[in-house]
């Protein structure tokens, strides 16, 4: 089967180029339509499930990484995650971070004999995991392909770079040096009129919501109404909270692995499940790596 | 437009200490004219015993006129105090064009007449009381020093020193404003190819141009056409000559078609400026700001994109304000963000503050939301 590569660039006039390029090329690639928005990518990524995907950074509606990672989240789970390749005329974070985390990107205008250099190592990467397309299921819980699981990482990494760059955006001052970040040890969150005080451990799990985090107790379930619901970011508590302790397992949710029951793979995705409780959190296949048996 | 006070207002410092140097100039020349003048009418009289000499002539310059620099200062600083306390517009207006901005120059100058006048009726007779005591009359005639003739002098030396007053405070502050018209023009400039330069927008405008050179040509010769106009305009529009409405269209124009070629049928461009507005004068680079706001932040971020209308027309006067041209840039695109205008990321301060120093207080730029969605950029001028 021929492999295929979907583009997703705003740009008309440089979708259509690359695609021209791709095909001189890699007559045997077969180019899809080009996606022309961040919320066009993912969606049509899902549909067709490409191969390759070619990734604009700066696009209308959500950015390149975001849009990388919403694909790689709701990625089926027996098929290998696309091949990706981002594309940027100029970012000086991103590619910094791309430099750092060997991550695959081409520089426009895209140089003919840079996209050939990527062609060839695509071509490489597509040959090697060709044999054995369903890896999937053996090998215990966790079955990400080494190759796989090193882009995710990657993919990782560049959210978080992408984090720390906005957030020295935002305050506009030189990034702290790396200081030991004070822990939270107990939550102080209005309820009501009154100012609630919640020891950490108590907490099984942060879930953003919209503009809130919601911190889910044992006993904030059994009280309908008592929601704990905090104003700081998740990811600004994720730098107060324990790295041991609490895990991130989606780009929403941070658990308390203390109130982690088990992990079971429902419809070949991992589900943690509370302790106490009835349902199950998912986790996100950026997020998957740590749980292995021991 | 709001103005905010840093510091507390001290009337004093604003109004006094800061024309004090000049007053002392008044007084000094006012003294010598005076004293020069009289000394000339008694040497060139001829008359044997009418010369006081030149010594006591001063001192009645000094007993005559003396006070009345200070003294009109000490009273114009009582009139306009209450004004420029209450008034944010005053205050502006003064730090702007001078002291002579607080009344029509008329005002003042019946006002200094009047206060010369006044004081030179009650000091006349200090005077002669002076030469009285004293036995200073010397060999000249009581009729020499007649009311009249001290009048004259008073009359002629205030106004002679208010209209010299008047020219150079205006010259000065002529000067200082087209100094800093320069100052924010180069800093304009700079900002604006700070931002073509923006690494983003040039290697992508190059990366286009780059993909239809194989492929169109023809279309990219356009582009780089465009794109080398939009660089000369925001170079060369410092340069000599009136800078008009139709020159910012221009450069306007050139950026749009470069956006166009980019974002494709994303950008949809609708200008409505009637022919005859082209020539009015028009501080440059006022326009192309909001318009690059409306794409770029309005526009672009939208999947589907959008419209971006610039409308300008010549509004007659009416009831609420006096004939002005009226420019607005709308989209339909995102709209505003929510909480207060980040004004300094969108270059707006930039272009409120050269609006200011262009035109004052008649000139405004007013950013609102449009229904149900987009943004309006207004700019009125008066014509």
């Amino acid at each position: 089967m021929r492999p295929t590569a979907l583009i997703a660039e705003d740009e008309p006039i440089l979708a259509e180029a690359l695609s021209l390029q791709l095909q001189q090329l890699w007559p045997d690639l077969q180019v899809l339509t080009p996606a022309m928005d961040g919320d066009e990518v993912v969606e049509r990524a899902l549909k067709e499930q490409p191969d390759i995907l070619f990734m604009d950074i700066r696009m209308p509606g959500r950015n390149g990484l975001d849009a990388a990672e919403a694909i790689t989240d709701a990625w089926p789970v027996d098929a290998p995650l696309p091949l990706l390749v981002f594309v940027t005329a100029y970012d000086e974070h991103a590619m910094a971070a791309f430099e750092r985390h060997a991550v695959d990107y081409v520089l426009k205008p895209v140089q003919t004999e840079r996209l050939a250099a990527t062609c060839q190592r695509l071509q490489r990467m597509i040959a090697q995991r060709a044999p054995s397309p369903n890896a999937a299921g053996q090998g215990g819980l966790v079955a990400a392909r080494e190759p796989e699981q090193a882009s995710l990482d990657a993919l990782r990494a560049l959210l978080e770079a992408e984090q720390d760059a906005d957030t020295d955006a935002d305050t506009d001052s030189p990034p702290a040096p790396a200081a030991e970040p004070t822990r939270l040890r107990v939550l102080q969150v209005a309820v009501g009129s009154a100012l609630k005080f919640v020891p950490i451990e108590s907490v099984h799990y942060f879930e953003a919501a919209d503009k809130y985090v919601r911190a889910v107790t044992a006993e904030g379930r059994q009280v309908p109404g008592a929601e704990l619901l905090l104003r700081t970011p998740l990811r600004e508590l994720i730098g107060s909270l324990d790295p041991e302790q609490f895990w991130q397992i989606h780009r929403g949710i941070v658990v308390n692995i203390a109130a982690i029951d088990k992990v079971t793979r429902i419809n070949g995705r991992l589900r943690v499940h509370i302790r106490g409780q009835d349902d199950t959190l998912e986790v996100s296949r950026m997020f998957s790596q740590r749980f292995r048996a021991m | 437009m709001a103005t905010v006070d840093h510091a507390p207002l001290d009337p004093w410092s604003a109004l006094v200490k800061a024309n004090a140097p000049r007053m002392a100039w008044h007084l000094a020349i006012y003294l010598l004219w005076s004293t020069l003048f009289l000394w000339g009418l008694e040497t060139a009289s001829g008359l044997p015993g009418m010369q006081v000499g030149l010594l006591a002539t001063l001192l009645a310059c000094i007993i005559m006129a003396g006070p009345c620099v200070p003294l009109s200062l000490l009273g114009w600083y009582l009139l306009v105090k209450p004004r420029w306390l209450r008034d944010p517009s005053l205050r502006e207006r003064m730090e702007r064009e001078g002291m002579y901005a607080a009344y029509a120059w008329w005002q003042h100058m019946l006002y200094s007449e009047a206060v010369a006048l006044g004081f030179t009726l009650v000091s006349h007779h200090i005077w002669l009381w002076v030469l009285d005591t004293f036995g200073l009359w010397g060999t000249a005639s009581p009729n020499f020093y007649g009311l009249s003739n001290s009048l004259t002098v008073s009359a002629f030396g205030a106004a002679v020193l208010f209209l010299g007053d008047l020219t150079r405070v205006r010259q000065l502050h002529a000067a200082r404003r087209a100094e800093t018209m320069q100052r924010q023009l180069a800093e304009a400039q700079l900002q604006r190819l700070q931002a073509q330069l923006e690494p983003h927008m040039l290697f992508n405008t190059l990366a286009n141009l780059h993909a239809l050179i194989e492929t169109q040509p023809a279309r990219a010769q356009a582009m780089l056409a465009h794109l080398i106009d939009y660089l000369r305009a925001t170079l060369g529009a410092t340069r000599g000559g009136t800078y008009t409405l139709g020159d910012e269209l221009r450069l306007v124009g050139d950026y749009l078609a470069l956006m166009q070629i980019r974002m494709g049928e994303r950008l949809q461009v609708h200008i409505d400026v009637p022919a005859e507005l082209h020539p009015l004068p028009w501080p440059p680079m006022l326009l192309q700001p909001l318009v690059e706001n409306a794409v770029l932040h309005g526009l672009d971020p939208l999947p589907s994109g959008g419209r971006l209308q610039l409308v300008a027309q010549r509004v007659a006067a009416s009831a609420h304000a006096p004939a002005h041209l009226q420019v607005d840039v709308l989209d339909d695109g995102v709209g505003l963000p929510d909480g207060p205008l980040p004004t300094d990321s969108f270059g707006l301060s930039c272009v409120r503050e050269r609006l200011a120093t262009s035109h004052g207080n008649a000139g405004h730029v007013a950013i609102t939301a449009r229904t149900p969605q987009g943004t309006q950029a207004r700019i009125t001028l008066p014509v």
